[in-house]
């Protein structure tokens, strides 16, 4: 047989023979021809459309809920507190009534103060935890001082607190108000009452400041990372693919603190420290490895009718088989966040819109993952000879939230904002052929201090 | 499979039909796996080469005209696709001539003793280059002139491939051989 009847054979036989594939390739091929076929699915987890769904969420909300705010503070009082009590003057205050958990109604006799149960019917009403009373008229919460009917009336259309420190009018008025936390006497002088206020809206013209407030706040949050690979050429679209098949994110977290100013029109500005740990799990498998096995083999044999002897040997071979390897992936970083957010305040209730950037000023590595070669490496920093994978600085990355806050009590705020974070560039070097861009969705846990 | 069951597996695969896309990737994707193994470095990259020839295969069956081999047609875009996915081999630089390589010949009896398995096992041992040239020249059927052409080398680094490729797989086998006595 010549070389070229060889040839022919050897093409012949292998072009006619079939080798065997696993099932999961028509699964992945029929799942990449769904894709083809569907391309208006919506892709709910697609980052691009999150960041966007968040902006325009905020956008409307800010919208909306200013128009409802507005309309809110333009109501009728007398529709907003079917319970109000006018009393007479000379007579003894009767216990308030209460229509909502939130609502207070405190009918005031301003002439026969000494008649007033004020203090007492709050507590009676059982609505307001006056113990421990969180601020007073020094502290500036309720210093407005009213000194004639009209500025009571213009109070009362904007449904705000009325706070005075002496008496003023001549006939009973009644006050309503959601920010009222306690009343009481001013001290000594029986005819002033000091009333505390809740928390004063930011932007009330009785208690208009124009000072800004200082805030502190700490938080965390678990964080879920979504990675985006692409091959920088077509020759490392199966390299990529190995990639992508080989890790997947697991739950990772941020703690940090922040601290920043918030203004009376509703905006803030904040910024602070943060530390994040970004997790994967690396799982791949090598086929067709030569595993080394040892076996111990043992002969009898002896001369012919003479003793029988005992030789034992180990052999040693491999057989092809499968390595499975499994690691844990992880990604260190310390950020330092610059966020503007703007709050419209429901009373008990917050609720605030964030957006900025964040930069990530350090990072430390560690991991396990597949080469362009095809092998299994690690990126370990402190490990000699590691390979290099990401960039030691992943620059800025773009910050979204929608916080909702709830006032324990004026200075004290807890809340849960959910949060997006996305790193708009690739954070592989520039020399690897895979582009890795990163979306990290969390929901902060948090709370912050007024001072 | 037929002409005319061939033809009207194409035709339904053309209409995006998932059963016709089943039926035509079962007929033929154990063929065409033994393409991608001989090519790829290991069984998972040949898998996803699988996966990817596939995929240009339904998205360029509109271009197949009937005429010639429909599994001929396959074959160019799973090398094509095979060849692809390969790094950019090392070899291009290499401009060593042919003269001074002694020319083997293998031994027709010993390779007509192991399976295609077994054969197939050999070739996916050779280096990259090695590998890649026997498989466009030997099984192929390519020219070193298309085989240079293709993967951007001298025609002579393409036939200085394809002797190391045979002297090695050569070796290969002979070893095996001995290991199976």
């Amino acid at each position: 047989m010549n070389r070229k009847e060889f040839d022919r054979s050897l093409q012949e036989r292998l072009n006619n023979y079939s080798s065997h594939y696993s099932d999961q390739v028509w699964k992945n091929l029929e799942a990449e021809l769904d894709n083809e076929r569907k391309p208006l699915g919506f892709p709910l987890f697609n980052k691009n459309i999150l960041s966007m769904f968040f902006l325009i969420a905020g956008i409307a909300g800010i919208a909306a809920l200013t128009y409802i705010n507005t309309y809110h503070r333009n109501e009728n009082i007398k529709t907003k507190t079917p319970t109000e009590i006018k009393t007479n003057p000379n007579s003894i205050q009767q216990p308030l009534k209460v229509s909502k958990p939130k609502d207070v109604v405190a009918a005031v006799n301003y002439k026969n103060i000494n008649t007033y149960g004020g203090e007492t019917a709050l507590k009676g009403a059982g609505k307001f935890n006056t113990k421990g009373i969180i601020g007073n008229a020094d502290k500036g919460q309720s210093k407005s001082l009213i000194e004639n009917p009209e500025q009571i009336q213009i109070a009362k259309a904007n449904n705000e607190i009325i706070a005075t420190d002496y008496t003023y009018v001549e006939s009973s008025q009644t006050i309503s108000s959601q920010h009222i936390m306690s009343v009481k006497r001013s001290g000594k002088d029986s005819k002033s009452l000091n009333i505390v206020l809740y928390d004063p809206k930011r932007n009330c013209p009785t208690f208009n400041t124009n000072a800004p407030g200082y805030f502190l706040e700490a938080f965390g949050s678990p964080d879920y990372n979504v990675m985006d690979l692409k091959s920088k050429s077509v020759e490392f679209e199966s390299y990529k693919n190995v990639r992508k098949n080989s890790e997947s994110a697991l739950l990772g977290y941020t703690l940090g603190f922040r601290g920043g100013i918030e203004f009376r029109n509703g905006f803030s500005i904040k910024s602070g420290i943060s530390y994040s740990n970004l997790r994967q799990k690396f799982n791949y498998t090598i086929y067709g490895v030569d595993i080394p096995k040892d076996t111990i083999i043992i002969l009898y044999h002896g001369p012919g009718g003479g003793t029988i002897i005992q030789v034992s040997d180990t052999i040693h071979y491999t057989v092809k088989g499968n390595r499975y390897i499994s690691a844990s992936n992880s990604i260190k970083s310390i950020e330092i966040p610059l966020i503007v957010g703007y709050e419209l305040d429901f009373t008990r209730w917050t609720l605030q819109f964030n957006a900025g950037i964040s930069l990530q000023i350090a990072n430390i590595q560690s991991g396990t993952v597949i080469d362009p070669q095809y092998n299994v490496v690690s990126y370990n920093e402190n490990e000699l000879n590691h390979y290099e994978l990401y960039k030691k600085h992943w620059g800025l990355n773009i910050y979204s939230g929608v916080q909702f806050g709830y006032k324990l009590g004026p200075n004290y705020l807890v809340y849960l904002e959910p949060n997006a974070r996305i790193y708009p560039k690739s954070i592989t070097l520039d020399n690897n052929p895979i582009s890795q861009k990163v979306f990290i969705v969390g929901a902060s846990l948090g709370i912050k201090y007024r001072l | 499979m037929d002409f005319n069951h061939e033809r009207e597996l194409v035709l339904g695969c053309i209409r995006k039909d998932r059963n016709c896309q089943k039926v035509l990737f079962e007929t033929f994707a154990g063929k065409m796996m033994t393409i991608c193994v001989r090519y790829a470095r290991h069984h998972a990259e040949a898998e996803d080469i699988l996966q990817d020839g596939f995929v240009k295969v339904f998205q360029h069956l509109d271009q197949y005209k009937f005429e010639g081999s429909f599994e001929g047609w396959m074959r160019r875009i799973f090398v094509n696709t095979s060849l692809k996915s390969l790094k950019k081999l090392s070899f291009q630089n290499e401009t060593i001539g042919t003269e001074n390589v002694k020319e083997d010949h293998e031994d027709p009896t010993v390779i007509s003793q192991l399976s295609e398995y077994e054969i197939l096992e050999v070739i996916k041992e050779l280096p990259d280059g090695y590998r890649t040239v026997f498989n466009l020249n030997v099984i192929e059927g390519f020219s070193h002139k298309e085989i240079g052409e293709m993967l951007n080398i001298t025609e002579s680094t393409s036939r200085s491939q394809l002797l190391k490729a045979r002297r090695e797989l050569q070796r290969k086998i002979m070893y095996m051989q001995k290991v199976k006595i």
